[in-house]
Order: C-alpha cells, then structure tokens, then sequence
C-alpha cells in the first residue's frame, strides 16, 4: 500500500475541468472558484472514498456538484430559472445570416435552469455517459435521459430558432463579423 | 501550456470530434447544440490552473507530511 501512487497526486490534472463545470453551474466565477477550492479540500481528505481505477474526473463532479446543490439549499433561494423567469425578453432571433453567435448561446444556456445546464454540461459538453451521470446526479438513468431531452428542447427555444433554422453557433467568434465587413468591401 | 499525465489521455479536445463533411442537409438540432456546448465547454477547460489551486493542493501536501 504504502508504494502505491497517491490519486492526490492526479487531482490538479482535473482543476481545468472541474473550474468549467463549477462556472457552467455557478455563472459566476469567483462563486465557481470557491466551489472547486470546497471540493479539493474534501476530495484531498475524503481520498480514501475514491476507488482507483474508477473515473477520478466523475468522483470530483461529484463533489462539486454536491458542494453547489447545498449551498443552494442553504441559502434557501432559487438560483435556478424552472419557469423561465431570467429567460423572459431572451429568445432574440439569430442575425440575417441565420447563425448564432457565442454570446447568444451562451446567454440561452444561462438562463436554464441549474438542473438542465448540469446535465447538458455532464452529457453534451463532457461525454459523460447516461448511466455515469445519473450516478453523479443521483437520479435514475431515465430521469438524466428525459431530463436531457428537454434541456435541449428548452435551449433551442431560449435560442429562438425557427424551424429550419441552423442552431449552430459561428465556429470562431469575430466570424460573422468579419464576414460582413468582407460583404461590405465586397458590396 | 502544461500538459499533465492522463489529461491526453482522458480529453480529447470537443471540439476535434467535430464531423464534417456530412452529407446530412438537416443536422439535427440535438446535434447542434451538443456541438455548440462543446465548443463554448472547451473555452474554459482550456485556461491554466490557477495559482491559488496550485498552492492550494501543495499546501495541503505540506501539512500532511508535516504531520
């Protein structure tokens, strides 16, 4: 045992990772950075809770998101937006080229709830798979799935797209931008 | 930029899985917006560990070998 690796050792490996989903769940990144300092602290003395050769990355998201779900409890409000109450005045449709931008999306995204930006975040963004993400959640694995589902579907409302419409953000941002000043010299 | 043991192997970048060229006119938007999650997600994956981490877990080291 005592020549074994220490996991302690693999945790900042996961501080890249483990600060975006804190920010995807916080909005905010000194809240998000006191999260994933919360987290360490516990992981680093709860080590022994970690079985190696399991996935360290879903262990930590666990704690986080734990760590987020009890403050929440705590100060007794509501960060999330179930009825859509941030979203209100939102949905802008997307610029004549028919494309999203960054902060678009990214505005949409925010305005979910923290339970869909969490599991879209676990699914979409990670890759986490259904079944590793209900166990992080705690839920059953066709809660994640329907849960999921309608994440999506709320987003792509939020986004204000039309049918038809691409839901496909610019891939770098500045594109659209510089396209239509390449349109302009053009024109 | 660092690279640490296991991060290649556990993160392929989002974004590289990106399919082109498909022959479908009609992405579905499921698609889409898992590509988009991704593409805003790898932003801030990217950035550096902070100091306040690093010192954070070494000094944690340090007090339990100082122990």
């Amino acid at each position: 045992m005592t020549h074994a690796p220490d996991p302690r050792d693999e945790l900042i490996t996961h501080v890249p990772a483990m600060r975006a989903f804190a920010i995807s769940l916080a909005r905010d990144t000194t809240l998000a950075d006191d999260l994933v300092q919360d987290a360490l602290v516990r992981a680093w003395a709860g080590i022994d809770g970690f079985r190696p050769g399991t996935n360290m990355r879903a262990w930590l998201f666990t704690i986080l998101r734990n760590g987020f779900y009890s403050l929440r409890r705590k100060r007794r409000r509501e960060v999330g937006d179930p009825d859509g109450i941030h979203a209100a005045g939102l949905a802008e449709a997307p610029g004549h080229d028919g494309r999203l931008a960054y902060a678009d999306f990214e505005r949409a995204f925010h305005a979910l709830s923290d339970e869909h930006r969490e599991v879209l975040v676990l699914i979409g963004a990670e890759g986490f798979s259904c079944e590793e993400a209900a166990q992080m959640m705690g839920v059953a694995v066709g809660t994640v799935k329907s849960r999921a589902s309608r994440a999506r579907a709320r987003l792509a409302e939020l986004m204000g797209l039309g049918k038809g419409e691409s839901a496909l953000i610019d891939s770098e941002p500045g594109t659209r931008a510089a396209i239509a000043a390449a349109a302009a010299r053009a024109g | 930029m660092h690279s640490y043991a296991g991060m290649d192997r556990e993160r392929k970048s989002p974004v590289d899985d990106r399919r082109t060229g498909r022959s479908d006119p009609h992405p579905r938007p499921r698609d889409e917006i898992d590509e988009n999650l991704k593409r805003v997600y790898s932003r801030l994956v990217e950035e550096e560990v902070p100091d306040r981490f690093r010192k954070l877990l070494e000094e944690l080291r340090r007090k339990e070998s100082g122990r």
